[in-house]
Formats: C-alpha cells, structure tokens, sequence
C-alpha cells in the first residue's frame, strides 16, 4: 500500500526515483518504506498549513510541520519552541522574545541552502495573522496583539492591547516562512504555499496525491529531538469505522480518533493500543433565561433533574466520560468539587414545574409554553440526532413539550448568538486554559455576537467575575471561583452535560507513544516504529 | 428388540446434541431452541393463497397479518405496493445495553442480534417461530496453557459479533476475540463445539456463509493489509483470494456461490472489486474492479437475483466540500467495468445513512431497495426504492434513528431504533416476502433517479 503511494508520488519526478536508484544508498530505500508511520484522519483537508485550515486534523498536521516561539507543556507550564528565552514586560502588555540560533526552514527542491529562521518570519507571521482580510477561521483569537518589533535578527518584541495576567498565551502560534510569504499582504486559502507548506517542525511535506494521502518526510535538520521515524503518511477516510477496521487489518498505524462505537472492538484487540486524551471541551444545553419561563430558576433546575445524564453517557459515549457541574474541567484548579452534578430527579423536577406554575392539571406544560429547541447540523455524526432526541424524551416525561428545529450551523449561529431567538440549544465550549468565564457569563457580553448568549445576568457573579480577572493573589482567584461554580450551578443558565475522554489507537508495533491533547503529535521526536522483522526504527 | 435398540440410540443422539449444544452456548434448555430446527416445520414450505399469505408462526408473532389477509382477500391485492403491517419490539425487556448488527437465518426463521455493554459484545438468538426467550450465544474462553488455569476465573466476557448462517441454517460463523484480545473466527454446527477456523494472530472478521455450499469468506489481517479468504468446511483447506495492496472488505457472495463482491480501498477511495470462481473449478481468478470513479464506494450487497450490485458512495459531481452517501445500483455483467459517466447515472438514492453492518438492504423479489435517509427532521426513517417504477417509499414505522436494516426471506424487516437513549431492536411484518412477491423473472430496464440511463440495463 505504501509502494502505492510511493509509485504516486514518484511519478512525478521520475528523474528524482532514477538518482535514488543507481545511488550506493538505494537498498535504504526499501528499508526506510518500512518503517513509515501511516495514520488516518476523517477529514478531508484542503489545505495544509495551519491557518486557512481550521479542523482538528490540520492542526494535527501542523503540529508536524510548523513550530510556535513557545510551547505549553504539562501542566499548563510554557516551554521553548524556537524562542530561546523571554521576558514578559512592562506588567504583561509585551513580552521580549530572544530566538534559537541554529533553525532551518525546510528545504525545497528549488532551494539551493538552508535558510535560517530570524525574526522576520514572526514579524511577518503576526502581519498576516492580523491582516484584516487574509483568509483564517476564528482570527478574532489573535485580537489579544497589536504589533511586534524586530530589535535584531534575533530579537523581537511583541506587545499586547492590554495588559494580561498571563502574557504567553496569545503567543503561542505557529510561526510561517518570511522567504515564502513575506511578499503577500494577507494569507489567502488559493496561496499556493497552503498546498505546499514549508515550516521549521520535525517533518517536512512532500507530497498529497489526489486521494489527499499525505507524504512527510523527517527534517534531518530539525534544531529538536530528532524524529526516529523517516517517514509519515497521513491517509483521510469518509468513515470512521472503515478506518478503525483499516488499523485492526494492519494497513494503518494510528488512528487519532475513536469512534465511540468502534471502541469496544478496538480494545479487545491485544494488537492494539488505546490512548485516552481529554477532549479540552464540555458539552451542555444552553438556556436562554430571558426568555418566557425559563425566567424562572425553578423551571430551569427541573429541566436540569428531568434529564438522565448519566444514561445518555453510558447509551452514547460507553460511559468515556464524566459528568460535570460547572463550566471547569474536574482536574482544574477552579472546579469545585463539593459542587455535585444534579441528580436524575423526574419526580423533583415535576414537583418544582408545579411550583412555578407552569403545569396544567393534566401534568402538562401550559399553553404557549412549548419551548424552542435549536439544533445545530454541521459534520458526519448522527450523535447530536441521538442526544436532542433523548432530551426530548426526558422533557417530556416531566411534562414540558419542546419543539425540535434543526438547522444548518450558520443559520444556527445567527439565530442564537445573534438574535437570541430560541429557548434551549446543544453547544459545547473549549475549555479556557486559564479556566476564563468571563465572556460566557458577565452581563457586559450578551450583546449579539457575544459569548454570553444565554443572557445570563446576575451582579454578583458580575462582581466577582470582575475581581478575579484583576487579582494576582492564586488562592483569591481559586476561592472566587469556587464560589462561582457553585452559584452558576444553582442559577442553571446551562444544563452542564459531560466533558468526554477521547481515544486514539494505535498497533502496539508503534511504542514510545504520548499524547498531549492540545497538541497530538508534541512527542512525536520519542515515537519509535517496528518494521515487519520487529527492527526498531531507533 | 430391534424397535427399542432404535429408540435408545435416538435418545442417546437427542442427549447428546442437548449436551454438547448446552457447553457451546452455556444456557440451560438449548434443545427447546433448536428444537424446530432439528425437527419438521412448517415454515419453509407455506403454500399462499387468496386470503393467506403467511405462515402460522408469523401470524402468531404479528397480529396484523390475520388482519391484512382479511384486508386484503387476493394475492394480487396483497401484493401490489409496499405495505407495512405491523411493527414490534423484538425484545421488551428494560436493559442498559445497546441492540445491534443483526442477521437472518437463511429460512428467515432465526434472528440474531447483539447487545453492547461497556467492552462485552455478546449475540443473541432469537427464534420466531417459538416463543422463547432471547438467548444468549456464550463463548468460552479460549484454554491458555498457563499456571493461572483454574486459578482464574475462566467467564471473562469475549467481543462476539458478525453472525452468519449455513444455507441449511445448521451452521453458524462468527468473529470473536475469545475473551483472549485475537479476533478469530469460529464456526458451531448444532450438537458440536464451536472451534476456530484458520487461527493467526492477526485479526479475522466479516465471515460470511457461501449460499450453496460449505464455504465461508472472511477478511484476515494476516496479509499485512486485509485480504479476502475463503475457507472450504469440508476439508479445512484455506484460500487467499485476493492480494492487493489495499484493505479489501466487506465481502459479499453472489447466490450462486461463484462469486464475491467487496469494497476496496487504502483511504478514502474505495472502489468496488469482485472475484470470481473459475468454471468447473476449484481455483478463483484473479480479482478485478468493478467500478472506476472518484466516489469512496463501499459495503456493496447482491441482489437475491445476483443480477444487480448496490453499494454506498459518497461521489459528488457537484463537486462540493459536504460529503452526502448516495445508493447506487449496478447490474452485474461478467468482465463488465464500469466507469465514472455510467455509474453516476446508477443512482437510487440520495443523502442515505451508510450502514456498514447491513448494507443497502434487498427485497427477496431483488426488486426493491431499503434504506435510512438521512433527514433530521423525522430523525432518520428507512425508506424503499422501486428499481423498476422508481417509486419512494417512506415506510412509517413510528421509530426514530433507524439503522442496521434487513428483509427475511417471509418480508420482515428487522432494524434497530432508539427508544429513549438506547437502540433496540424492531421488527416490521411487510408484504414483501418471497411468498407474496415470487415472480418468473422478466428483464425490464431500472428506472434510476436521473433516469439518464439508456436501454438495456435491466439485466
């Protein structure tokens, strides 16, 4: 199979193949098939550099080909990526960053030296990212910078809007060619360096043929650990299952992704191992609580009793994950964890709708009370189906009566972040590394577009909101917080559901394995590959 | 003298079928099972006529069959359209398990299906001709020869799944890990142990029972890519078929046992690739592909006819980002290939479901194609195609996220659907049973979607 896609991409330059064939070194070539490490993906990417793109499978690939100034380890700590060294200064509006001396650009074929990278590639990196019509999902997520300083060719300075508690985040963001791109004023999808990539990362592309295999190539002159591994294939498939069952028959390495369907026979393979990474997100049924009677907390704490979370987890994600309470994940310092999940409680929920006088005799909701359920439809899975159609059932039992309306993602993201036009809805958020609620709770960000689109208001969570942003003292900010999971799980503006455990598999002839969830292939330099005589690609 | 030496070997056999049959599948009363197996029924060989369409143990399980032939007093009545009777819970019981893959015994009197819990994937039986209850098929571990034999406990929970039925409905094959981490197929008749056939520490899945003879294709790892094997029952000699490079799957038979379909593919271009027997003999050709074109196409099946192929692809002239699967149907001719402007006009159905565990489903007639749509809002319902009117049917069957669809030989159509947050299984009595829609054979041309397609396709 690898032959396949070797003979693919070697058709092209037949001259390159003939070289490579008569040189002394040409046996190599068989060896070096061998030991390639080919994993598959489900989406298909247009693109391949790590902006135009904006799917998990890019950044994936991003992580092989580019690198960022500095890199978050565990733990949250930041460690250095091509930056030597920096200094956050004048109280975290601007950090001075010192860069690696000895990084190369990945060398093309028309390249005659190795060009270093300087600190013009970040200059014009953070001009692009910035440029107001280049092409990149979600750039609102650079608006933190405002403009960096070349001080030398080893030295710039990159200064914030405003001051941040923590200065490095922004910060870390792959870092493009300013020998490829420094000519461009913004960075279109149709710029033929997002089929071509070239970056400083531990692998180097080669070649996609028209299936969107994925050849890379390891960077010989990569300033890191040196990948063990020469070479990489990523391959996309349309079914996640049909990939799953590619890596139990041996055609496939890796998979980055688990379905939850496929888990169960994945794991009763003792060919196969399974690695377990967070999800980085939570999921949760969004309120709008300025809207009829989800005014009233009481209606919204039964909505919350009256739906089994703990069954949907077992009957939809075979039990990978864990209920959550509040808008933290449970490992984070500002999880309170005497804050339980509420309890599956028809009973209780029935008795607080009848208190709030939203029930008619009959046990069933009011006239003019059926609530609105706005679905969101984007990518392959059924799974959101499944979930709407279980918390119509849960709902109903209690008495309440929703209307389900699905809808393309764009149309739902304009009638619920903008217009506000719904009564409850399905989303999910990333997870804020600094645990930041900010913008999905205080009452300043309910205008339209703005995160807090359950128009959630409450002035005491505003207070503290507000006061643990501002305060430098950890074990204020951790106490504020506790106190703010706990009222945000009272006042019910969301019914938190679950965070969920993701897998990727792997042939257990893959070993020095390690997945850091933000960052898939972070490890990549210790991953070692068995050929088929069990030789070590070490 | 002679009269009771018979008798006692008969109740000798009976004992020890009971027996052996109660090891292999570790439930007590297994004789009561299989019992309208080994003995007469009447099920196979129901003569129809005006008024009565079904046999006795169907309209037992349905209701609604004595009221249709009521409703319907003529075969030609009966008959005409796609009419769905009655459907059913096959299993009332409240459990927190997922129900799923299911398969018909070749008489279409036996149903399996399997149920999921946690990592434990176990197949049920359940035979509708008695009111029984579900039983449950049991592997054993497999022996390991270590110190910690009869130290441990020996019931670990094997990965069991893949069900596939004898023509004779005597012999069972499925896929399982032995409770050991090695998929494996294993092969049971009624009164002996189930054993492993061609056993390789790489996986084996996706057996399947020839449909006239004692032979069973399967996928094997062992090749280093997944190929298609076939293991002859009567000798034990096994067979690779295929040698490409790509995962070669979802292997499929034609009825006439002389062939077999499958999806081939390394990522997302799978392409639709058939071997074939040589005539006279025992040696198979080298495999082909059937389908030249852009389009991922995958889990084809062959009409009861063997005429027509049907498949899911996710081609897309349109050429847009969004991945939409469509059914195509092909008809089958000997050396034919097809190419990317003679399939794109071989659709049936747009925006479907791909169910890997079925496939787009046949009718016994070959006339007709099952499937789910894909459409949120009526939460995905299964709907049918008439090849030759080019009629859509959107069957009502008042279930939500259908899935996992399949039409026995007396037209019941078994599929999974959620009931609350679980999927369980449903059964649905139509009148598209061999018994009703037998019919002498006539060509006549498909009427695809886009109804592009010239004469002379109806094969």
């Amino acid at each position: 199979m690898i032959k396949d896609l070797l003979f693919g991409f070697y058709k092209g330059c037949p001259l390159v193949v003939l070289s490579i064939l008569i040189l002394p070194g040409a046996t190599k070539l068989v060896a070096v098939e061998k030991r390639t490490l080919i994993y598959g993906e489900t989406t298909r990417l247009s693109t391949f550099d790590p902006y135009t793109v904006h799917e998990a499978s890019g950044q994936r690939l991003g992580d092989l080909l580019f690198d960022s100034l500095v890199e978050i380890s565990e733990g949250g700590r930041y460690t250095a990526g091509l930056a030597k060294d920096w200094k956050i200064e004048n109280g975290g509006t601007s950090v001075l960053f010192k860069l690696k001396k000895n990084v190369f650009w990945h060398k093309r074929v028309q390249d005659k030296e190795w060009v270093k990278f300087t600190a013009n590639d970040v200059f014009t990196t953070l001009r692009l990212l910035l440029a107001k019509k280049s092409q990149i999902p979600n750039q609102n997520r650079f608006d933190a910078i405002a403009s960096s300083e070349i001080l030398s060719p080893y030295l710039i300075r990159i200064t914030l809007n405003r001051a941040m508690v923590d200065p490095l985040k922004p910060m870390v963001f792959k870092i493009l060619p300013s020998h490829i791109l420094g000519s461009n004023r913004e960075l279109q999808r149709n710029n033929p360096f997002t089929t071509h990539p070239i970056g400083t990362g531990p692998y180097q592309f080669v070649r996609a043929n028209k299936n969107l295999e994925i050849l890379l190539r390891k960077n010989r002159r990569y300033y890191g650990k040196k990948p063990q591994i020469p070479q990489i294939v990523m391959k996309t498939y349309s079914d996640q299952s049909v990939m799953a069952q590619s890596l139990m028959f041996n055609a496939i390495d890796l998979i980055t992704y688990v379905s939850p369907k496929d888990l169960a026979e994945l794991s009763g393979d003792r060919n196969i191992n399974l690695i377990p990474y967070d999800a980085l997100s939570f999921s949760f049924i969004a309120i709008n609580t300025n809207r009829g009677i989800l005014r009233d907390k009481r209606v919204r704490k039964a909505i919350s009793y009256s739906i089994n979370r703990k069954e949907m987890l077992k009957a939809f994600f075979h039990e990978k994950g864990v209920l959550i309470s509040g808008p933290f994940p449970p490992t984070s310092w500002a999880y309170n964890i005497d804050v339980k999940p509420i309890e599956f409680n028809q009973k209780r929920a029935k008795q607080l709708l009848n208190e709030a006088g939203v029930l008619k005799g009959d046990g069933k909701v009011k006239e003019g009370n059926k609530l609105l359920f706005l679905v969101p439809l984007s990518g392959k899975s059924e799974m959101i189906k499944r979930i709407v159609l279980a918390i119509q059932g849960y709902l109903g039992a209690v008495g309440l009566s929703i209307e389900l309306r699905f809808m393309d993602w764009l149309v739902w993201k304009r009638k619920v972040l903008r217009d506000h036009e719904y009564d409850l809805t399905l989303a999910s958020w990333s997870f804020d590394d600094a645990s930041n609620i900010t913008s999905l709770f205080h009452s300043k960000n309910t205008k339209a577009w703005d995160n807090n689109f359950v128009q959630y208001r409450n002035t005491k969570v505003d207070s503290m909101l507000t006061y643990a942003a501002v305060t430098n003292d950890f074990d204020k900010r951790r106490a504020i917080y506790h106190k703010l999971h706990s009222v945000l799980a009272d006042d019910v503006p969301y019914v938190y559901l679950w965070t969920l455990v993701h897998h990727a598999a792997h042939n257990v002839k893959v070993s020095g394995i390690r997945i850091e969830p933000f960052s898939f292939f972070k490890y990549i330099g210790k991953w070692r590959i068995r050929d088929k005589l069990g030789r070590d690609s070490k | 003298m002679d009269w009771c030496r018979k008798s006692s070997r008969k109740i000798a056999v009976v004992f020890y079928i009971a027996f052996t049959t109660s090891i292999i599948f570790g439930c007590a009363n297994i004789e009561k099972l299989f019992r309208p197996l080994l003995g007469s029924s009447n099920f196979d060989s129901h003569i129809v006529r005006n008024g009565d369409y079904f046999p006795l143990p169907i309209k037992k399980l349905f209701v609604g069959a004595i009221l249709f032939e009521r409703d319907y007093p003529t075969v030609a009545a009966a008959k005409k359209g796609i009419k769905l009777i009655e459907v059913r819970r096959l299993n009332r019981r409240k459990i927190s398990e997922n129900e799923a893959n299911l398969s018909w015994s070749k008489d279409g009197s036996v149903l399996s299906f399997e149920s999921i819990a946690q990592n434990v994937r176990r197949i049920n039986l359940r035979d509708l001709r008695r009111y029984t209850a579900i039983k449950e098929l049991i592997i054993l571990k497999k022996r390991s020869d270590n110190f910690l034999n009869g130290i441990i406990k020996s019931d670990i929970h094997s990965y069991n799944a893949g069900l596939s039925w004898s023509m004779d409905g005597g012999k069972y094959a499925f896929m399982s890990n032995g409770g050991m981490g090695n998929y494996d197929i294993y092969v049971g008749e009624l009164g002996e142990k189930a054993r492993v056939i061609a056993p390789n520490p790489a996986k084996d899945g996706y057996a399947l029972f020839s449909l006239v003879s004692q032979e069973l294709a399967f996928v094997s790892g062992r090749s280093g890519n997944g190929d298609i094997y076939l293991m002859n029952l009567k000798n034990d000699e096994l067979q690779r078929l295929t040698y490409s490079k790509r995962v070669d799957i979802f292997p499929e038979w034609f009825p006439s046992g002389d062939k077999i379909v499958f999806s081939s593919g390394s990522s997302n271009n799978h392409k639709i690739g058939i071997v074939t027997r040589s005539k006279g003999k025992r040696t198979w050709n080298k495999p082909y592909i059937l389908t030249y074109w852009k389009g991922d196409s995958l889990r084809p099946t062959v009409s009861p006819n063997g005429r027509y192929i049907a498949f899911y692809s996710d081609f897309n002239e349109g050429g847009t980002n969004e991945t939409r699967w469509d059914i195509y149907v092909m008809p089958y001719q000997s050396k034919k290939v097809y190419n990317q402007w003679e399939l794109a006009d071989m659709k049936v159905a747009e925006g479907v479901l791909v169910d890997l565990n079925t496939g787009p489903a046949w009718t016994p007639d070959s006339k007709k194609v099952f499937y789910v749509k894909k459409d949120a809002t009526r939460f995905n319902p299964i709907c049918s195609y008439d090849l030759y009117t080019g009629k859509n049917y959107i069957l009502k069957t008042g279930t939500k996220m259908n899935r996992d669809i399949l039409l026995s030989k007396h037209g019941i159509l078994s599929f999974r659907a959620q009931v609350g947050a679980w999927d369980r299984v449903f059964i649905a009595l139509t009148n598209q049973g061999y018994q009703l829609q037998k019919d002498r054979y006539r060509p006549r041309q498909i009427e695809y979607i886009n109804r592009k397609m010239g004469k002379g396709n109806g094969l």
